[in-house]
């Protein structure tokens, strides 16, 4: 608690941006004029004042940021109603204000949203988000339109998650958007949206996405919890959201999913668990997340179940190897010799007596090169990247063996370390690897075999420690007893057909997500 | 941290703890010691042995169900007095370091020689300590699920092993059964017993079971999980060896291994492969009796934290385990105080605090019907 405090919550007397609250006046010129004076130097406001009703008598006025506002939408549903029906208002001057604003409400805006406020900070934000104000004369509330029409990028394929088989959409950066994306996949009452802004300036909108029944309700909880607890300036990307709502920011694994696949998204809330989108960042927080999830890549569940457990089993396969592989390259090479293969042996020793470093030097020199490649190849543009690669990987390695300063098998092992770490399919967990690969190598050279096997000790035991919004980061392994059902989809997955109950994440009274379903019957039907 | 764990560990979890506790503390001798007796008896003197501390875990199991969410030096205040208390529980503090010590320098000797001929055993055996005492300092829960994490990749690697091991096994060594009189069996009982030993150290993780109701359960499975194991390892050992061979190896369990030769294994020597599966069974060994040893201390301190305990510990039993010079040496000292210790603190103890506590509690309704 102290230590949460001492990294985000000290500072409460940080500077307050509009705290106070001003109500609207009821003369429309005075609105203005503190519109104006609140908004001074912003040039990319735009006011636009009009008279309506017969003669002009009654002042109106639309306050809207340009290029955040659809003006489509402004010129032709609201002023032009505005302007040319209000003149069919009868007469009579005694009671032509009330009238006419009887008739915007009631008639003449043919808008979807439509909304009052009475403050001029929320009249400010809401603008500030791409609505619109439209100010009355003689009445003291702003009316806010749903106006917001911004440039929007498309729904283009996700980049980092790719899938052969599988939907295309990927989120966007609107927060509304990414919503939609969701609803459509989730046509039930019980999925939950709630918005609320986060960031003292930026007043970035968060959205807290479950489905009601099936949500844990204790991880839910502390989502909220957690994100009151925030006291920033701005929230550029979901990414600053997710540090500081982790449980524990020591270490190198990843508790926080992100994903930009709406049908991940989906597929969590409908494990129970709670959706976080950000505006501005395609990326989506998913929480709970155990390090089983993040070895799931969404496609798993669209191949059958036989592909999708081979696929399975050989990431959980390429984790090892992409951990220890150069470790263990290291601990055999200058420790335990005698368990290579006596032929392998020979042969290596030879390749390996030209060489001048220790083993571990080796390893680090080729490590930290690939490294630098891929961090080179990450930055490039897409044919440049490609051509880092193939002169990273095969000139380097070869010259480096011609060289005479690492040994071939040692460039083996690198090229299968990094292909490995490429099949982990969450990035943040690949990089996470990569880092806890030095350390391994380091300790292998230290100690040798025993030393790896401390190491990964060190880490199931800070594994078996951590927990993901009251989830062990590491179930359902460590509790298989009473949730032996989970291990269907771990480093397996089972047929969908077996998979009858749902995962023990979510709230344990909605369980069943398949009626008894054996795909038997078909066949016997086909005999009668 | 802001995020506090509930400590709270399941039945299935208790019942990992108690088996990793119990193996990775007998696992080394059991096979030599029994053949040393009677030879293939010796499968029925695991089968008795078994039985014998299955009775003994069950009176363990029924004090943590008698005395739901109490601690060992709770239970042991409310059965003896307080004095008598404080005095079992510094015995027991003393009895978990030095077969902590004793494990761990069995465990280093055994790594200097597997696997870092040239390592100094001062630094296999500190290292191993400190990660120990960073399970312990996490509490009750890492322990738990590390048990629960450990244990399928404890066991089916090491019992595929075993499996190519026993196509080694002679028959001839397992046969003739019957040979030893039953008095020779039941005499050779105790020294079975005594790779049994461990299973005690669970009785003060009894508090934190969520479901105190299911203890004598989760201590039966686990005590028949161990027995299983044990008899695998025995017929498998014995087999390949024979009784009289065995009895001039120092690991008999280690040393079986070598027999494998597997064609087209990558990986030659498989027993630097075994002393993998060897490093997770010990540390799960001591882990637990690790952190037995910081609840046990910070209850005598009277401590409300007691996390930092676990590593003031770690130079203590650093020092007693270089106590000894030589192998024979630790394995003497230690022969003669395990029996006593061990039978007093698994049997003993439990059997006084059953008697009492059901004497207590008779009084207690007594009491209560009068009032």
């Amino acid at each position: 608690m102290s230590l949460w405090q001492d990294l985000f919550g000290r500072e409460k007397s940080g500077e307050e941006v509009a705290a106070k609250e001003t109500e609207l006046s009821n003369n429309i010129d005075e609105n203005l004029e503190m519109f104006k004076e609140v908004l001074v130097d912003c040039e990319d406001v735009v006011y636009r004042e009009a008279f309506v009703g017969v003669k002009g008598a009654y002042k109106v006025a639309i306050v809207y940021v340009d290029g955040m506002a659809n003006k489509d939408l402004l010129n032709k549903d609201v002023l032009s109603n505005l302007m040319i029906n209000a003149r069919l208002v009868d007469p009579d001057p005694d009671s032509i204000k009330a009238k006419i604003q009887e008739l915007i409400f009631d008639q003449n805006l043919a808008v979807t949203e439509v909304r009052e406020v009475e403050t001029l900070e929320e009249c400010v934000t809401n603008m500030l988000s791409g609505e619109t104000i439209l100010l009355l004369d003689d009445h003291e509330k702003g009316l806010i339109i749903g106006s917001r029409g911004f440039i929007m990028r498309g729904t283009s394929e996700p980049v980092t998650e790719a899938v052969i088989r599988g939907p295309r959409d990927g989120f966007v950066e609107t927060a509304r958007m990414n919503t939609a994306l969701i609803r459509r996949r989730i046509r039930d009452p019980r999925l939950k949206v709630k918005v609320r802004q986060i960031g003292k300036r930026s007043k970035t909108d968060v959205a807290i996405m479950y489905i009601e029944d099936l949500v844990n309700r204790p991880a839910l909880e502390q989502v909220e919890e957690r994100l009151n607890t925030i006291d920033i300036d701005a929230i550029i990307d979901s990414g600053y959201i997710e540090q500081m709502i982790e449980d524990n920011w020591q270490t190198p694994f990843p508790q926080i999913q992100n994903t930009e696949r709406p049908d991940s998204a989906a597929s969590a809330l409908y494990e129970g668990r709670v959706v976080i989108v950000v505006d501005n960042s395609p990326f989506v927080l998913m929480v709970p997340t155990t390090l089983n999830s993040l070895l799931q890549a969404a496609e798993d569940y669209y191949e059958r179940w036989t592909i999708a457990t081979a696929v399975r089993i050989l990431r959980y396969i390429a984790v090892v190897i992409s951990l220890l592989a150069p470790a263990m390259y290291v601990a055999l090479t200058s420790y335990h010799p005698q368990m290579i293969p006596i032929d392998l042996a020979i042969f290596l020793g030879a390749k390996r007596a030209g060489v001048p470093f220790p083993a571990i030097v080796e390893a680090l020199i080729m490590e930290v090169t690939i490294e630098i490649l891929r961090e080179a190849g990450v930055r490039l543009p897409g044919p440049i990247g490609a051509t880092i690669g193939i002169v990273g990987g095969l000139v380097i390695g070869q010259a480096a063996v011609e060289a005479g300063i690492v040994a071939p098998l040692m460039v083996i092992t690198v090229a299968i370390t990094a292909i490995s770490s490429f099949a982990i399919p969450n990035y943040n967990l690949a990089i996470s690897f990569r880092l806890l690969r030095f350390g391994f190598i380091f300790i292998a050279g230290a100690l040798g075999l025993y030393g790896i096997v401390l190491l990964m000790l060190f880490i199931l035991v800070h594994l078996c420690g951590l927990k993901s919004f009251g989830i062990p980061y590491l179930s359902p392994f460590v509790n298989y007893i009473d949730n032996y059902t989970d291990l269907k989809d771990t480093f397996v997955l089972l047929p969908r057909t077996s998979m009858r109950r749902r995962n023990t994440i979510a709230f344990r009274k909605n369980v069943n997500r398949l009626k008894d379903h054996r795909p038997e019957k078909f066949n016997k039907e086909d005999n009668v | 941290m802001m995020y506090k764990n509930n400590d709270m560990i399941s039945p299935g979890q208790f019942a990992h703890i108690l088996i990793l506790t119990v193996v990775g503390t007998g696992i080394l001798t059991l096979p030599r010691e029994l053949a040393d007796g009677v030879g293939p008896d010796g499968i029925f003197v695991l089968l008795l042995s078994a039985l014998f501390t299955l009775v003994a875990a069950n009176i363990i199991g029924y004090i943590i169900k008698r005395f739901p969410g109490k601690g060992y030096f709770e239970i042991l205040t409310i059965c003896f007095t307080k004095p008598i208390a404080y005095i079992i529980t510094l015995l027991f503090v003393v009895y978990a370091l030095l077969i902590n010590a004793f494990i761990i320098r069995v465990f280093g000797e055994v790594i200097k020689m597997f696997l870092l001929i040239k390592t100094p055993i001062e630094l296999i055996i500190f290292s191993i300590l400190i990660i120990t005492a960073f399970l312990a300092r996490g509490g009750i829960e890492p322990l738990g699920r590390m048990a629960e994490l450990l244990f399928p990749m404890i066991v089916i690697p090491a019992l595929l092993l075993f499996l190519l091991a026993a196509a080694d096994v002679n028959l001839t060594n397992l046969l003739p059964v019957f040979q030893a009189s039953p008095l020779e069996i039941i005499r050779a009982v105790p020294a079975g017993f005594l790779s049994f030993a461990g299973f005690e150290f669970v009785l003060i993780f009894g508090k934190y079971l969520n479901k105190p109701e299911k203890a004598t359960k989760a201590m039966s499975i686990g005590i028949g999980v161990v027995s299983l194991i044990y008899l695998i390892i025995y017929i498998v050992t014995l087999g390949v060896f024979g009784r009289y061979q065995m009895n001039h190896l120092i690991w008999p369990t280690l040393t079986v291994f070598k027999v494998i030769s597997f064609p087209g294994l990558f990986i030659d020597n498989i027993e630097s492969l075994v002393m993998v599966i060897w490093i997770f069974i010990v540390f799960m060994s001591i882990a637990p009796m690790h952190l037995s040893k910081t609840i046990l201390l910070g209850d005598l301190l009277k401590l409300r934290e007691r996390d930092f305990l676990a590593l003031p510990i770690v130079p203590i039993l650093y020092l007693i385990a270089l106590i000894p010079d030589s192998l024979a040496e630790t394995y003497e000292y230690m022969g003669p105080f395990s029996n006593y210790a061990i039978t007093f603190f698994s049997i003993v103890i439990p059997v006084i605090i059953l008697i009492l506590s059901v004497f207590r509690k008779n009084k207690g309704r007594e009491s209560g019907s009068n009032a």
